[in-house]
């Protein structure tokens, strides 16, 4: 290809790969690829990468670059996250993932020196990754507060059948470090929810026995099915 | 195939900022860096130019995605090997950005001063080895690019021209290691989809093995060294501090789409040294941890 006719090209990927991020960025679903802390690097790098697709377009070869060539093959490999990102519609990890990286619902840490929720906030407002913190720091205060969380429904054989875990993926930095959380529910319905399927549990915290050891965990009074949220994930 | 695009996009698109950041200081090193001062300021001597080379990454702030690029363009302008490679391997961890990013992780404590510690002195060590030869093509593949929009300083250029040619030059490089980092996240997405981490598990205990166990994680996810103390917190309570330390050191040097990288610019030999080094001497290094440090 001639040196012109790559410059055209170069500069015409350049763009379409801003404009592509721009619009991931503009309709919010940036958020399904990274933590929401990155995205200003986002936006810098669009900004940028439409700068340069500008002056490579605009760029004249010099008279001695009149008959360089150069190979198309760069081009095409930038095309993929292209065509991928447009071609196949933005959604969230489903829960096969839990299948290869497992489920944690012990206490962790994805994050320090975050402060737990301020106790101004009502705890039916915390998400499932706040009570896994709260359990963490101060597991014996948590008994009998009140719950509203909203996550997928997870099980596996060490439960009872009155009792399944309620997930989120939580990312701290991009959808490659996803974790699953969750926390267990109890609950005599429980058998009747399809694993993966999104739910509302209301209820109060309380001791479970998790394949014979004590967990903190959820005692539910209604589970409602719901729609999977525009933002599935939680960030830390 | 959706969970394929979700973790090959959010990878690739996480790395785009940091490889532009590094094309972008590649281009300004090949327009604005005047290649005669630069070969007489800079010490010959191997190991000296290697602990220049552990400290540059504090001017250069890049990340493995960016190092790689800037090198290449380094070492064209006559940088001693010795500071090009130590510079490679140290510049992802000791940068301002990842410092940052590590204390407000970790604190000042064992972690944050064994990550940059361990860095230093392996890339010292690695760098001062690979770079012992001051022929700059002992490590460059002869097709290495370094013809690749090629810029003479050229003092009867305008300011306007000349940024835009640090543009240019940025463009060719983005494509040209770009296709690396394509390629990278599409296997960090086919490994994460495929290979459970239970596997991982069954050898979390043992000195050694843990350390293995995380520097292969760190490889594995790929994951950009500016973030990459958030993930290894997750690690922190219940892996040994020398294994949390493995990921953050190793990773950083080496993970999938940096070996590809390596490979378009690097002798073979030479890759399988930055591969293998860096490897034995963090798993000895954070090892020795695992044994002797008991905590506090």
């Amino acid at each position: 290809m001639s040196l012109r006719g790559y410059r055209l090209f170069q500069g015409l990927l350049m763009a379409l790969l801003g404009l592509f991020l721009l619009s991931r960025l503009r309709d919010g679903r940036i958020l399904l690829y990274l933590n929401q802390r990155f995205v200003w690097l986002v936006l810098l790098a669009a900004l940028v990468l439409l700068g340069m697709a500008q002056v490579v377009l605009q760029a004249r070869p010099g008279l001695r670059e009149e008959t360089e060539r150069r190979s198309p093959m760069g081009l095409v490999w930038l095309a993929l996250p292209l065509a991928i990102g447009v071609l196949i519609p933005a959604r969230s990890l489903t829960q096969e993932i839990v299948a290869v990286r497992g489920m944690q619902t012990q206490p962790i840490v994805l994050r320090a020196n975050v402060p737990a929720r301020p106790v101004t906030i009502p705890t039916t407002q915390w998400s499932i990754l706040d009570w896994i913190q709260a359990f963490r720091d101060a597991p014996d205060d948590q008994v009998g507060k009140a719950v509203d969380v909203t996550g997928f429904v997870f099980r596996d054989s060490s439960l009872r059948a009155d009792q399944m875990i309620v997930g989120r993926f939580a990312i701290t930095c991009c959808v490659a470090d996803a974790s699953a959380v969750g926390v267990v529910v109890h609950s005599e319905q429980a058998a009747s929810f399809a694993q993966g399927e999104w739910v509302r549990v209301q209820g109060r915290v309380s001791w479970q026995d998790v394949n014979g050891e004590a967990q903190l965990g959820f005692e539910a009074e209604t589970i409602e099915r719901m729609d999977a949220p525009e933002q599935p994930y939680l960030f830390p | 195939m959706t969970n394929f695009a979700a973790i090959f996009l959010g990878i690739f698109i996480e790395a785009v900022p940091f490889l532009l950041l590094g094309t972008l200081a590649s281009g300004l090193v090949e327009v604005y860096l005047d290649q005669e001062k630069l070969v007489r300021w800079l010490p010959r001597q191997p190991l000296l130019a290697a602990v220049i080379g552990v400290g540059l990454g504090l001017v250069f702030p890049v990340c493995e995605c960016g190092t790689v690029p800037l090198v290449r363009r380094l070492l064209s302008k006559g940088v001693p090997p010795a500071l090009g490679m130590a510079f490679l391997l140290a510049a992802p961890v000791i940068n301002p950005v990842v410092i940052l990013s590590t204390l407000t992780a970790f604190g000042p404590g064992v972690v944050f001063w064994g990550r940059l510690g361990l860095t230093a002195v392996i890339a010292l060590l690695v760098g001062g080895v690979l770079g012992a030869d001051p022929d700059v093509h002992m490590v460059l593949r002869a097709d290495a690019g370094l013809t690749l929009h090629c810029v003479q300083a050229d003092g009867q250029l305008l300011p306007g021209q000349r940024f835009r040619q640090v543009l240019l030059v940025a463009a060719d490089e983005f494509f040209e290691m770009g296709r690396y980092l394509v390629i990278g996240a599409a296997l960090a997405a086919l490994m994460q989809l495929f290979l459970p981490q239970s596997w991982f598990l069954a050898v979390q205990s043992g000195p050694v093995l843990s350390s293995l166990f995380l520097a292969a994680l760190a490889v594995l996810l790929s994951i950009c060294s500016t973030v990459d103390s958030f993930v290894a917190l997750g690690f922190a309570g219940w892996m040994p501090v020398g294994a949390v330390l493995a990921f953050l050191v190793y990773g950083p040097m080496v993970d999938i789409k940096s070996v590809l990288m390596f490979g378009r610019v690097f002798r073979k030999r030479v890759v399988v040294y930055l591969v293998v080094l860096p490897l034995v001497l963090t798993l000895l290094l954070t090892g020795l941890i695992n044994v002797f440090w008991k905590g506090g």
